[in-house]
């Protein structure tokens, strides 16, 4: 029913790093595509730490934004994924992506790092797009396979 | 390369966190449908490299991204997690076993067991399936032939290791989780591992295995119901889900713990090619 297709990301040379420049804003802007994002949006750091957390300053249409960076986790990294065109240089529709039910995608940029931005207030650990990190720690806790050997133990260690 | 032509010839991107492992490959990761161990709905899991994945989607009210020079109005991010193999097939192998009352049931061939009527996925997962499910089941083997039976308390034995282990996580993650007492991250270890196996038996089995009083849990799956489904359009309910994300944070500490379990734990079905077809 569909792919992704991470294998261009497995050579360092053949795939832009993002890393840097990857920025969730905090509004909706209603347009897709290229811009000169990074000519008018330059974020700075400053002094300010709070519970850990490194703010960082920006301007977005006259508003201040107060942001941080977070790190991925180690063992992940941050893909931006695109969608090829229907259409191919000759105008002529690929085979694979011409089913809406089959979207092929493909690894486009990579990244370890982002920023988040806030409007209202100053970047906290109560962020809830800090806390949707807190994922990756459960997800190895509940996933990682469980070997026989820890079976035994648990049985053992409760009775 | 230039940060900027990255973009060239994609018409709709999207931003995935996954495993660095899954870029070793020879091929594309696969979306596959299977059935959500939970609610049987189908969903879309993502198996590359070998490794079975589950997406999550989290999206706040308002954001788009700055990705270099580019903007993408969608700012939703997309996190691939590995999944553990057995809790997905769990369900296939209870079922496949054919139990009745007392009785335990028949033993089964791995690739007679996978075969799902509507789901062709669960056939790729034929190797995964012969390495992880000896330590759920009672096997026998006649010949050069392997046979499995879902044995429940081999079951239960592995679901007390997932909850030991989720409890040795949650006070780590930071001080409203490090703050609780043992009792409480318990049984919140206990509803995380519930939301990917049945209540009845093996959430019933796992409460009472560990003298825990069975709480009710429609409370629950009332919450389930009010996500997305597979057929409602994409942006209106993701909003509703950060309200809700929003307003429970407000609250005390215990309910901003459940608010973000939320947010982090839920499967987003067919996100892939559902957020596409509106789009199209």
């Amino acid at each position: 029913m569909g792919t992704i297709d991470f294998r261009a990301a497995s050579d360092e040379n053949s795939i832009a790093d993002l890393s840097g420049q990857v920025h969730q804003v905090p509004c909706c802007i209603r347009f897709d595509g290229s811009a000169e994002v990074s000519h008018y949006f330059k974020p700075k750091s400053t002094e300010v730490e709070i519970d850990g957390v490194r703010m960082e300053e920006a301007h977005f249409r006259g508003r201040r934004l107060q942001g941080a960076t977070i790190s991925l986790p180690s063992g992940y990294s941050g893909f931006v994924l695109g969608q090829a065109s229907n259409q191919n240089a000759n105008g002529k529709r690929k085979a694979c992506s011409s089913t809406e039910e089959n979207p092929c995608w493909e690894a486009k940029a990579k990244f370890d790092k982002m920023t988040y931005w806030n409007h209202d207030n100053l970047p906290s650990k109560d962020d809830t797009f800090l806390r949707s990190f807190h994922w990756f720690s459960i997800a190895e806790a509940l996933h990682k396979p469980v070997k026989v050997e820890d079976l035994v133990a648990v049985s053992h260690g409760e009775k | 390369m230039s940060s900027t032509v990255w973009c060239e010839g994609a018409e709709k991107t999207r931003v995935l966190i996954a495993p660095d492992s899954g870029c070793g490959g020879n091929k594309p990761g696969e979306l596959l449908t299977l059935r959500h161990p939970k609610s049987e709905n189908g969903t879309c899991y993502l198996f590359n490299n070998g490794m079975l994945q589950e997406l999550q989607w989290f999206k706040q009210s308002y954001g788009s991204w700055f990705l270099g020079d580019y903007i993408s109005q969608d700012g939703s991010l997309y996190m691939a997690t590995p999944v553990d193999p057995v809790f997905i097939l769990l369900p296939i192998f209870d079922e496949a076993r054919m139990k009745k009352g007392e009785d335990p049931g028949k033993f089964r061939q791995v690739d007679e067991i996978l075969f799902v009527e509507g789901y062709p996925g669960y056939q790729l997962l034929l190797s995964l399936a012969e390495k992880c499910m000896d330590v759920v089941c009672q096997t026998q083997e006649v010949g050069s032939m392997k046979f499995y039976r879902l044995d429940n308390s081999k079951v239960l034995a592995w679901l007390s290791c997932k909850v030991c282990c989720l409890k040795k996580t949650l006070p780590e993650l930071d001080k409203n989780y490090a703050a609780q007492d043992e009792k409480q991250t318990l049984v919140d270890a206990v509803s995380i591992v519930g939301e990917y196996v049945k209540t009845d038996p093996w959430l019933k089995l796992l409460y009472d295995h560990l003298g825990l009083e069975f709480v009710d849990p429609t409370t629950k799956e009332t919450n389930m119901e009010n996500l997305p489904s597979p057929n409602e359009n994409y942006m209106e309910p993701s909003n509703s889900l950060q309200e809700k994300t929003n307003k429970k944070q407000g609250k005390s500490g215990k309910q901003t713990k459940q608010a973000k379990i939320e947010t982090g734990s839920k499967n987003i079905r067919d996100m892939f090619s559902r957020a596409c077809k509106k789009k199209c």
